[in-house]
């Protein structure tokens, strides 16, 4: 037995106080003459024997519980043999650092409590064990789980404390940064002996084939195996992806789901249930043989809800039956179901022929091939007719070569929120426009230019040729509406348009416009402005093939069908891929909002304003660092917080974390022989405190003291 | 009554006539009747006749039976016969926190025998130890109170005790019926003793045991370790009281009970007496006991 200070261990001597006491009492005895002497005396012979045993008992348990107090003061130990640590776990001088797996799969159960758990519990000990003149340090191996304790240090107390603060994550494994870590803390280290203990479940998933040290000049490495050598047979679903299904209309989806077994035995008739915003809608089951996989297709159709105001955003989660590690038997996915957009395309030059026809390239490319699923719900009408239409039932207005328009109701359109199209022709008239449509033009009309052959100079009908006339020069790719054809052909495309005529400008202090395409003499071709709650677009040429043969090119339908979508506030891009734990993620913001909350799906918010959202194009949100629904609300100068359903985003864990299969214990050996240390032959031993024992004694004999006072 | 005729606060008062009157007028105002019955004329005994006897006392039923000259003997009831046995050794001495038993006994004996020479009765005292201390044969003249109490006053605890010799003593002493009236602590007494009350009580003697002990006898109230020395002979005992308390207890009530069940089992009256008690209240326990009832029985 040992103790940690020693000194008070020499206060034991003071158990003679109590028979000191006895036998001073005794020679200090009050004499006593007393006449019923002979009735005493049969009363004590009576009593006699169980009196002096009880007398002794009680001298005896006086002894014990003065001697016991210094001996807890003065901590004693043993180091025993132990079944759970290492060979190497007690030595001498040593510098150590303890790396413990956080990462998703050390939730996993195991004699009813998580993997984290024991690792925690074997931390404890080894921290417990390690020598007087050892100190250590904690690193985590959770990816981005970072070093609770990143320094060595002899503090006992501040080591407990950060193993007791380890939780469990939902992040990948990352046991070879880990250890890499692990290495460079130790490279500092002043005593010679340098050791890294490993508690993980030693997935192969964890260790990358990149060594953490180069071969013989690494630490020791202790790899303790938390699952004994045999990992719970897992199941988990891998993959959660959803489709379009056309042939159930625009709103039907398939959702496939592939379930994944990574025991030895096969499953039999799994059940997989689909939940969809919360509800369980479906079940199917599905056989997965051992260590195989297999798909598993639902297909399902959304309703549109009464408060769907433009996209339907909604939540799908593929879930099993829970097994030992519960937290991949779930996967999200965000399905974004867009109601039609409805366009109403004015028609200031229509024709009996179709190609002659003002809106024919138009029309053709916001319903290309007149598929159901574009979207988009287009409606074509003669000016005349326009005062028999409410403005209001359309998302987006193209006025395409309109003589004379309604100025006062596209203004109050507008500022309600409707999306204007201004396309030009041989019908505008620019000062006109300028008087009919006032502060809608995003910029007043000054005069138009012509640089080549107009359809109408062109009475055989030949189109204007590649080579002739003005180009388009600088291209504001940073503009949500032109960004997305900065990464595919179109914006080549654009380049390759070429326009005969195409009006000019009068300058102007508006600041609220914004110029987003020029043609190659610096006038602006395409110019947007704002006006209330609403978007206007004006473009310098025609939307036909009268003034330019853009409407021809593959540019054409990418760029109107962004222009319309951005009209009416509609996504630009299709849904981001499903992110996993850990990953950073961009959430889109709008013009004007000051304040964003996110919701994680515990519940906790996090709130994010001032420089962090005031005239930034998105937010970036790092604590994704849970499985599920992310929830985004956003505020403008008003204050008041109204859910993005459009920013709604999942988050799920990493697929590979659901794999037990151990890592090769070659190379596990490879690695730990990495130091090239010798690894000390001793016998396994831990620290056993025995304080605590002690004090449960001491209590116990003061009980035992009062109860035999009390049987006088 | 008690409270002012506590035994310490009697035992201040020096003189023991007063000490004893004190105890018997309280008594006496809490009893309100006399035990006085007045006087009656009663048979005691046949003697052969001899000369010089009155030939009215002659029975002649007898000579008619016998053959022979009978003469029949009466007395007196209100010529009651006391003695007073007061136990007078060492363990009697014993004071606790108030007086000693032996002073206790005087204070009982004196106011008794005030009581019973107020009556006109006889009194008589016996002071033992180990051997007789002092006789004081009855009279009931006006000056033999004074006697008895001087007796009283003379008498001092030491020795050992011999109740059995002191009895014995007694029933030669005592020709006639007499009240017996035995004034001890009982320690140290064999089991003769019993026998020997119970003896006299067949002899047609009114008996009546006094059994003093002290409170702390009572309930041994004593704490931490002690040396106990016996007050008779050289016997000692190192305890601590709160370890034998109990059993001593259990010993003390078999004995006072052995005493109490033999007692009366033998028509013998039994008193056991806290000396810290009023000695007017034992006086009036007695007085309205058992004796009493046998007195208005007619038992004489």
């Amino acid at each position: 037995m040992s103790f940690v200070a020693p000194a008070y261990v020499a206060l034991t001597a003071l158990f003679i106080v109590p028979i000191a006491i006895h036998l001073i009492g005794r020679s200090r005895a009050k004499v006593r003459r007393f006449a019923a002497l002979e009735l005493l005396l049969q009363g004590e012979r009576r009593v006699a024997t169980r009196t002096k045993i009880r007398q002794w008992l009680l001298l005896l348990l006086r002894a014990l519980a003065i001697a016991a107090v210094p001996l807890i003061l003065a901590k004693p130990f043993i180091e025993a043999v132990s079944d759970d640590l290492p060979a190497t776990a007690v030595g001498g001088s040593q510098s150590t650092v303890i790396v413990i797996d956080d990462s998703m799969s050390m939730s996993a159960e195991r004699r009813g409590q998580p993997l984290v758990e024991a690792a925690r519990t074997r931390a404890r000990r080894i921290i417990e064990a390690l020598g007087a003149d050892s100190d250590a340090a904690i690193v985590l191996a959770s990816k981005g789980g970072g070093a609770p304790v990143p320094q060595l240090t002899a503090d006992r107390a501040k080591l407990e404390r950060a193993v007791t603060d380890v939780r469990p994550t939902y992040r990948q494994t990352d046991i070879t940064g880990a250890l890499k870590r692990a290495a460079q803390i130790l490279e500092n280290a002043a005593r010679p002996e340098r050791r890294v203990y490993l508690l993980s479940d030693l997935a192969a998933h964890g260790f990358t084939s990149e060594a953490p040290w180069a071969a013989g000049r690494g630490p020791d490495l202790v790899p303790i195996d938390l699952t004994d050598g045999k990992p719970a047979a897992n199941r988990a679903i891998v993959a959660l992806t959803t489709e379009p299904a056309p042939h159930l209309g625009p709103r039907g989806v398939r959702v496939s789901v592939e379930v994944a077994n990574f025991g030895n035995e096969a499953l039999k008739e799994l059940p997989v249930t689909l939940r969809v915003d919360g509800k369980p809608v479906t079940k199917g089951l599905v056989d997965v043989p051992a260590h195989g996989r297999a798909q598993k297709r639902f297909f399902h159709v959304f309703q549109p809800s009464a408060s769907e105001s433009d996209i339907g955003v909604h939540e799908v989660i593929a879930e099993l039956g829970p097994d030992a590690l519960t937290a991949d038997d779930r996967r999200f996915a965000r399905v974004e179901v867009r109601r039609d957009l409805r366009v109403l395309l004015v028609d200031g030059d229509p024709r009996t022929s179709r190609r002659d026809d003002e809106v024919f390239y138009l029309e053709t490319a916001l319903r290309p091939g007149d598929r159901d699923d574009s979207q988009l719900d287009v409606t074509t009408v003669a000016p005349d007719e326009l005062a028999n239409r409410r403005l209001a039932d359309f998302d987006v207005v193209f006025l395409c070569n309109v003589k004379t328009p309604d100025g006062a109701a596209l203004h109050d359109y507008v500022r309600h929120g409707g999306g204007l199209f201004i396309a030009l022709g041989d019908n505008v008239d620019p000062d006109a426009y300028n008087d009919a449509l006032g502060d809608l033009l995003p910029q007043p009309l000054q005069a138009l230019r012509t640089v080549g052959a107009t359809a109408a100079d062109r009475d055989d009908g030949e189109r204007l040729a590649g080579g002739n006339g003005q180009r388009l020069g600088r291209v504001d790719r940073n503009h949500p509406l032109l960004a997305p054809l900065g990464e595919s052909h179109a914006a080549e495309a654009l380049e390759a348009a070429r326009f005969s005529r195409y009006a000019l400008f009068r300058p102007t202090a508006e600041t609220q416009r914004q110029v987003l395409l020029h043609f190659a003499d610096g006038a602006p071709a395409l110019i947007e402005s704002h006006l209330g709650e609403g978007r206007v677009l004006l473009w310098a040429s025609t939307i036909d093939r009268d003034w330019t043969n853009l409407p021809i090119q593959p540019a054409f339908l990418p760029l109107v069908q962004q222009a319309t979508r951005y009209l009416a506030r509609a996504p630009m891009r299709e849904p981001e891929a499903p992110l996993v734990v850990g990953q950073h993620h961009e959430i889109a913001l709008r013009d004007g909002e000051l304040r964003v909350e996110v919701t994680q799906p515990s519940g906790r918010q996090r709130v994010f304003e001032r420089d962090k959202v005031q005239g930034r194009k998105a937010l970036a949100f790092d604590t994704t660092d849970e499985p599920g629904v992310y929830r985004v609300a956003t505020a403008a100068k008003d204050g008041v917080m109204r859910p993005r359903r459009d920013a709604t985003f999942v988050v799920n864990i990493d697929a590979t974390e659901s794999d037990p299969t151990p890592i090769d214990p070659a190379r596990l050996k490879q690695l730990a022989a990495g130091g090239g240390a010798k690894v000390a032959g001793a016998a396994p031993k831990r620290r056993v405190e025995l304080w605590h024992s002690l004090g449960a004694l001491l209590l116990l004999l003061l009980l035992g003291e009062a109860l035999l006072l009390r049987r006088k | 009554m008690s409270q002012i005729l506590d035994p310490v606060s009697l035992a201040r008062l020096k003189n023991l006539e007063l000490r004893a009157r004190s105890v018997v007028e309280g008594a006496l105002s809490g009893l309100h009747r006399s035990p006085h019955h007045g006087s009656s004329v009663e048979f005691a005994e046949h003697k052969e006749y001899s000369a010089g006897d009155e030939i009215k006392h002659i029975d002649w039923k007898a000579y008619g039976k016998f053959d022979k000259y009978y003469v029949k003997r009466f007395e007196e009831e209100t010529e009651l016969r006391a003695y007073l046995l007061i136990d007078c050794s060492a363990s009697m001495g014993y004071r606790g926190s108030g007086v000693s038993k032996l002073e206790y006994a005087r204070m009982l004996a004196a106011s008794l025998a005030y009581l019973l020479l107020k009556q006109q009765d006889q009194v008589g005292m016996v002071a033992f130890g180990e051997r007789l201390r002092g006789y004081l044969p009855p009279r009931a003249r006006s000056g033999h109170l004074n006697d008895l109490l001087t007796a009283l006053d003379g008498v001092e605890a030491q020795g050992r005790t011999d109740l059995p010799r002191a009895l014995a003593y007694l029933s030669e002493v005592v020709q006639r019926r007499a009240l017996v009236v035995l004034f001890s602590d009982l320690l140290g007494a064999s089991n003769d003793v019993r026998h020997l009350l119970r003896g006299l009580r067949a002899r047609k003697h009114d008996v009546v045991v006094f059994h003093l002990l002290d409170r702390d006898e009572l309930t041994l109230p004593f704490e931490g370790t002690t040396i106990f020395e016996s007050m008779e002979d050289d016997q000692k005992l190192i305890a601590d009281p709160g370890d034998v308390r109990k059993a001593y207890l259990a010993e003390l009530d078999r004995f006072v009970e052995g005493y109490r069940s033999s007692l009366r089992e033998g028509d013998v009256e039994y008193h056991l007496v806290d000396t810290s008690e009023a000695p007017a209240d034992v006086l009036v326990r007695f007085l309205t006991g058992a004796y009493r009832t046998r007195m208005r029985g007619g038992g004489r």
